[in-house]
């Protein structure tokens, strides 16, 4: 009687059990999009727009829009590249520690 | 039990039953579109999928060859970077597993092998997601994996499916209604076509089709069929006014003989005279014996069985020794028969036919000329047509009887006082009808003039025949003409 009261619950933890667990993508961390500011940054902030999205990429990440400042971050990079940057690109920046969320 | 009784000739009906077929096969192409639609665009999805991930790893491992693992490096940590649509996934690692660059915490433990995709579950932010992955193995033990995000087409995937199926269900809707429209349709025309046959079958002989006016499929139909009753309108006509024909023809000869018979019996003077009487009524019964014999034989000609004994023929000499023949009968009553005939006139039919038609156009000719007057016989060939024409000075036929010369029994004012019964034409007219050919009538100012029109056959073709020449001495032409 037991063992029947028992089933549904096994029935639930069987398919649990056989999930994957997530990988996680490490490109759409705050850390990440810090290491994209200052990737940015080593072209300097020439171009308003640069600056512009560069800012913006900041707020939003600081305001835990992450996915929107990465995207900012990378358009203001783009840019830089476009405008024949990728000759003088530097080796890319440390890390910043990594923080406990 | 009432209820199904009830139904059954519903689904008994035809149209119903077409309705369904319709609805049927609309929906199974609905659904056969649908899954087709499904698969094409899912394969379509998958393949550019895996086609932007070997597209990339092939340019990542010429990286690796060019300059080994820090050009790599340094080109994975560039693209995760400038990947503006956010959907790269990258992972380097050693042999071991562990993380040397990319985009992944670590390496998943179910990408084993190499030159499959593996589909995986990944998270962005808080989101859970899946991705399309690939390993290559790199020399040295090192292991890449390169893969896209495929949020957007799994999401397009999720959706397709629901989409198409509310298609599929529209279109069979669609369908059955299609179906339903052309039942009405069907069953619209069916009944029209019924009612005009029941009320046909009552003796309404005028009733017909109804037409929409649209000039469809079913307009055609109703014309085909309304053109089939007025012919059989007319058919009916014919036979009616060909029975009281020979009711009112026939009845003359008999009761003239009747008669003659009747009086010889009571006021005969001796045997001479009864005899005379008794031959007198013989003649008469052998001229209604004489028109039963021509209906017989028009009825032949217009059953066609003649056909299977049509040949080639040369005309030439047959209306040739027709002229002579009739010339002398023309030569006693003091006209005068022209000869226009080329030597040789090919064509193909019956020659015994033909003959009788151009003798009974001449007997006619002879008939209604005036004394001193001359006949016409010409043949000459036009649009692959051989024309044999007999042209008279006579009163010819006012065009309003034109028409109806043709038929049987049919006399013209001018005709009623010469003898005949009104065969002659129908004759000529069932043997050009046989022949696929025609009879014209026509003024020929002043007179008339009768055309035949016979289909020609070219000259190669033409095989030496016997002429009518040879015919007349074996004795098979010689027919007496209908008149």
């Amino acid at each position: 009687m037991i063992r029947i009261a028992l089933l549904p619950l096994l029935l639930v933890a069987i398919p649990a059990f056989g999930q994957e667990r997530p990988m996680m993508i490490t490109s759409d961390t705050p850390e990440y999009c810090e290491q994209l500011q200052a990737r940015v940054a080593q072209f300097g902030f020439g171009d308003p727009d640069v600056q512009r999205l560069v800012t913006e990429g900041k707020r939003m990440c600081d305001h835990g829009e992450i996915r929107g400042g990465i995207a900012r971050m990378r358009r203001a990079l783009m840019m830089q590249l476009k405008q024949g940057r990728r000759q003088q690109m530097p080796p890319w920046p440390d890390l910043p520690p990594r923080r406990r969320r | 039990m009432a209820d199904s009784l009830k139904f059954r000739p519903f689904f008994r009906s035809a149209s119903v039953k077409l309705a369904a077929v319709y609805g049927v096969l609309f929906a199974i192409s609905a659904v056969a579109l649908v899954l087709f639609l499904l698969w094409s665009t899912t394969n379509l999805v998958d393949e550019q999928v895996e086609a932007a991930i070997n597209a990339d790893a092939q340019g990542l491992l010429e990286r690796w060859n060019e300059g080994g693992m820090p050009s790599l490096v340094l080109t994975l940590k560039e693209r995760v970077a400038e990947n503006v649509d956010d959907d790269a996934i990258y992972f380097l690692a050693d042999a071991e597993e562990a993380r040397i660059t990319g985009n992944l915490d670590a390496w998943p433990a179910k990408v084993i092998f190499p030159n499959i995709f593996y589909d995986m579950a990944v998270t962005r932010g808080q989101v859970v997601s899946h991705a399309a992955v690939r390993r290559f193995n790199l020399p040295g033990g090192f292991l890449l994996l390169v893969g896209r995000d495929v949020r957007g087409p799994q999401q397009l995937k999720r959706l397709l499916p629901g989409t198409l199926i509310w298609c599929a269900v529209l279109m069979t809707v669609l369908g059955l209604a299609g179906g339903l429209v052309m039942r009405n349709l069907f069953r619209r025309m069916v009944a029209d076509v019924s009612a005009t046959a029941e009320a046909i079958s009552r003796g309404e002989l005028g009733h017909r089709v109804r037409r929409s006016g649209r000039g469809d499929e079913f307009d055609r139909m109703a014309e085909a069929i309304n053109t089939m009753l007025d012919r059989i309108a007319r058919l009916m006509d014919g036979v009616r006014q060909v029975s009281n024909s020979i009711a009112h023809d026939l009845r003359t000869p008999i009761t003239r003989a009747r008669a003659r018979l009747e009086d010889a019996a009571y006021h005969a003077q001796g045997e001479p005279e009864l005899r005379a009487a008794v031959e007198r009524a013989v003649a008469d019964l052998d001229g209604v014996t004489a028109v039963f014999q021509a209906l017989m034989r028009i009825a032949e000609i217009e059953a066609g069985s003649r056909r299977s004994a049509f040949a080639e023929i040369d005309l030439g000499p047959l209306l040739a020794d027709l002229a002579e023949l009739y010339g002398a009968l023309a030569e006693e009553q003091g006209l005068t028969l022209r000869l226009d005939v080329p030597d040789t006139l090919p064509a193909f039919g019956d020659r015994d036919l033909v003959q009788q038609a151009v003798a009974n156009l001449l007997d006619n000719a002879i008939k209604f000329s005036p004394q001193g007057t001359q006949i016409r016989l010409s043949a000459y060939v036009s649009d692959r047509k051989i024309r044999i024409s007999v042209a008279d000075q006579g009163p010819g036929i006012p065009e309003a009887d034109r028409e109806r010369a043709a038929e049987r029994f049919f006399r013209g004012e001018q005709a009623r006082s010469t003898p005949g019964s009104g065969l002659g034409l129908a004759l000529v007219q069932a043997v050009a009808t046989l022949h696929d050919g025609a009879l014209l009538l026509e003024d020929a100012r002043p007179g008339l003039r009768a055309t035949l029109s016979l289909p020609a056959v070219p000259p190669a073709r033409m095989e030496p025949a016997s002429s009518a020449r040879d015919a007349l001495a074996m004795g098979a032409v010689a027919q007496e003409p209908i008149v």
